[in-house]
């Protein structure tokens, strides 16, 4: 029997409502959004996939899954302020789903926007998928419906490390470690879009609408003068009957997704690894009250243990240290009964903090304990007192720690995330598994005040060395174009469109989303932990 | 260690007794009430949640549930509540100690950006006092028990730095209906 937190937060407060109808309102604006991207296309596009007989996307995984069970769905709102909006979702839905009673990824093109054509943060979309796979050993079904990559934008896709060639070696990868994959091709796969099938172990074509060719009928006829039509050069018959580049062909889509079922029904399961799991239970606080608790303005402060409350199983919470470095929450608890240590910020990284974090992180390390990580952080102290003391040498032991880790890793965006704090905390550049955001995040090498006030001051010295000063408007006049563009680049949307994380989530979420995070995070062996010198 | 139940407001502790007397079968149980030895035997029944309870030869038949902490006893036509304590919780709230003067200091350099109190006010527990504000963050400093403001000697809008009297508070002895009460039973956590 462990001990609950005791929840100090008071439903008929002015905050709490105040903060319930301001969180209320970002919600619906996400799911506007998400809606949006999920489903709304111009009439045209829906009649074009009618034409050709296509189901839409999200029917076509809806046939794919397990009837009843979740899809966790990621960056559903990839690309939203990137190419005037055209690129809805990036174009490529991915998430985890069951499928046959296994935990699965599933990649599947969008052919509703420009034919499912690949933009650069399309192919960001699916390596990042594909990476996932491979930390987590999920297996990956590919639904297959891409016009290939977008021409007007392939300098920005093609040739960088993690561009699209990272696709198809992230896919050669995952079957060098044992991990089987499928390809249910539904439209053309042309030239780099024909490996996907090609470095599936399985792969599935339809009949009429599905092709595999390193160059299409067009492409062929400028290059060798030859003419021939799409079914002949690269049809489902041509490859299951004689070249033997995919293995069963398909009559219907959904004839082919019922024949991937059953591929996938004869995979071998993982070999979780062994952990004593504790019977779930659901948190005693309800987990809606997290919209009364998060404020409405980020620089006001509120008690992580109170989001930890409305997440961990039964509301179970041991403290580590309570009293030391009080502006970092460190304990164990349960997570759908998966034991996990908790780090969250309650207020700007110390010394003592940044120490406690480190030695905490060496403790779930010991204890073989996944680590999750709840995101508010402006920072680490600045000022004299804090550099004589050396908070960059405890901040560097807190990132060492963190960054040799051997546990797995996960990351919640709960409020803001600013400078260095993003690094301690476990931000997308230390390999977490997972990074989830709520709609209320906010991102950034600093605030925007902060940064307007570090511009115009530099600006106003410059100019004080030249002999000029500048009046309250001229320094107004530089200030306001930083800070707009600080708070525009440093929302939630603006950070989800750029892939810094694995989409946003309705914070009530939180423990379901985490929940099939840590259960896929057991397939992989939990290795020994190694750092580097910590400047003691 | 024992563990704690509270039942129709009194506390007892039972220890499952191992003391390699008792002359355990299958179902049976042998338990230390308060210090008293039983033994039981208590064997599942065909329903769910229903056990036969044997207690001195005489049989029972009880049904139980389970809610987190809670345990639900159906036994001769009563439902009985049985709260499941937490003995580190206890035993923490046993000895903590009670609110003396204190001075609340700043945990950081910062500006006051709103005072809510006035000299001389009575506060509870987790009142807001004032608030401040330090690396782009608005921190709540709250009475941490139930006292009076001593002093409070900044005003909104002033610098401080690290280790600041931001406000002293001194303890209001605990309400007179818990002194006044004669009964020996101690309150419940």
């Amino acid at each position: 029997m462990m001990r609950r937190i005791e929840s100090r937060v008071n439903v008929l407060s002015e905050d709490y409502q105040r903060f319930h109808a301001k969180n209320i309102e970002r919600l619906s604006e996400f799911h506007r959004r998400q809606d949006d991207a999920r489903f709304e296309r111009p009439q045209r596009d829906h009649d074009r996939l009618a034409h050709h007989g296509k189901i839409f996307v999200r029917e076509r995984i809806k046939l794919l899954l397990d009837p009843g069970t979740p899809f966790l769905e990621f960056s559903s709102l990839a690309a939203n302020s990137e190419y005037d909006g055209d690129s809805k979702g990036a174009s490529v839905v991915t998430g985890i789903g069951i499928v046959s009673g296994r935990e699965v990824i599933i990649r599947a093109d969008d052919p509703s926007i420009k034919g499912g054509a690949w933009y650069p943060l399309t192919v960001k979309k699916n390596v990042r998928c594909l990476d996932i796979a491979i930390e987590n050993r999920l297996p990956v079904v590919h639904i297959c419906d891409s016009a290939g990559g977008f021409l007007p934008l392939q300098s920005e896709l093609f040739a960088d490390q993690v561009s699209a060639g990272r696709i198809f070696r992230n896919q050669a990868i995952l079957s060098k470690m044992g991990v089987p994959q499928l390809s249910l091709v539904f439209g053309q796969c042309t030239a780099g879009g024909a490996y996907i099938p090609a470095l599936s172990d399985y792969a599935v074509i339809l009949r009429g609408n599905g092709g595999i060719f390193l160059g299409g009928p067009p492409l062929v006829k400028a290059a060798t003068g030859e003419i021939v039509d799409a079914d002949t050069l690269g049809g489902a018959d041509v490859h299951t009957q004689v070249s033997g580049v995919a293995d069963y062909a398909a009559n219907s889509e959904e004839e082919a997704i019922l024949l991937g079922r059953e591929i996938v029904s004869f995979w071998k399961r993982p070999d979780k690894i062994k952990k004593d799991r504790r019977k779930p239970e659901a948190p005693f606080y309800d987990p809606k009250e997290l919209y009364g608790i998060i404020p409405d303005d980020i620089k006001i402060q509120f008690d992580m243990r109170e989001v930890i409350a409305r997440i961990v199983d039964g509301s179970y919470f041991h403290e580590y240290q309570p009293d030391y470095g009080k502006t970092l929450i460190c304990g164990y608890s349960y997570i759908w009964g998966h034991r996990v240590g908790i780090i969250g910020n309650n207020g700007v990284l110390f010394n003592d903090s940044s120490l406690k974090g480190a030695h905490f992180i060496e403790l779930c390390n010991q204890n073989r304990t996944p680590i999750v990580f709840l995101q508010n952080i402006t920072g680490f102290m600045v000022g004299r007192e804090y550099e004589a003391r050396g908070i960059c040498k405890d901040g560097a032991k807190f990132i060492m720690a963190q960054a040799g880790s051997a546990v797995p890793k996960f990351t919640v965006m709960v409020n803001g995330s600013f400078g260095a704090g993003n690094y301690g905390m476990c931000g997308r550049a230390y390999d977490g598994r997972f990074v989830f955001s709520w709609p209320n995040h906010q991102i950034g090498i600093m605030g925007a005040e902060q940064a307007a006030n570090v511009l115009a001051d530099v600006k106003v010295r410059q100019l004080e060395r030249a002999g000029t000063t500048l009046t309250d408007t001229e320094i107004e006049e530089i200030r306001l174009p930083v800070i707009e563009s600080f708070e525009r680049e440093s929302n939630a949307y603006y950070a989800t469109s750029q892939i810094w994380d694995d989409g946003i989530i309705d914070p009530v979420d939180t423990r379901n989303t985490l929940g099939i995070a840590l259960s896929v995070a057991e397939n992989v062996p939990i290795e020994e932990p190694r750092y580097g010198v910590m400047r003691l | 260690m024992g563990y704690d139940f509270e039942l129709e407001n009194r506390t007892s502790v039972v220890h499952p007794a191992s003391d390699g007397c008792g002359n355990a079968g299958p179902n049976i149980v042998a338990l230390s009430i308060d210090g008293v030895r039983t033994e039981v035997s208590l064997t599942p029944g065909r329903l769910e949640g229903e056990f036969i309870l044997e207690v001195d030869g005489r049989s029972e038949r009880v049904f139980a549930a389970t809610d987190g902490d809670n345990h639900f006893i159906h036994l001769r036509g009563r439902t009985l509540q049985v709260a499941a304590i937490n003995a580190l919780e206890r035993a923490q709230q046993a000895a903590a100690p009670t609110g003396g003067d204190e001075a609340l200091r700043a945990p950081m350099p910062g500006v006051v950006v709103g005072v809510s109190v006035e000299e001389g006010a009575e506060v509870e527990t987790g009142q807001l006092l004032l608030t401040i504000e330090s690396m782009k963050l608005q921190t709540a400093i709250v009475a941490p028990f139930h006292g009076r403001v001593a002093e409070i000697s900044l005003e909104a809008g002033a610098n401080f730095e690290q280790d600041t009297v931001l406000v002293r508070l001194e303890a209001i002895e605990t309400t007179t209906h818990e002194h006044g009460n004669d009964s020996t039973e101690e309150k419940s956590p």
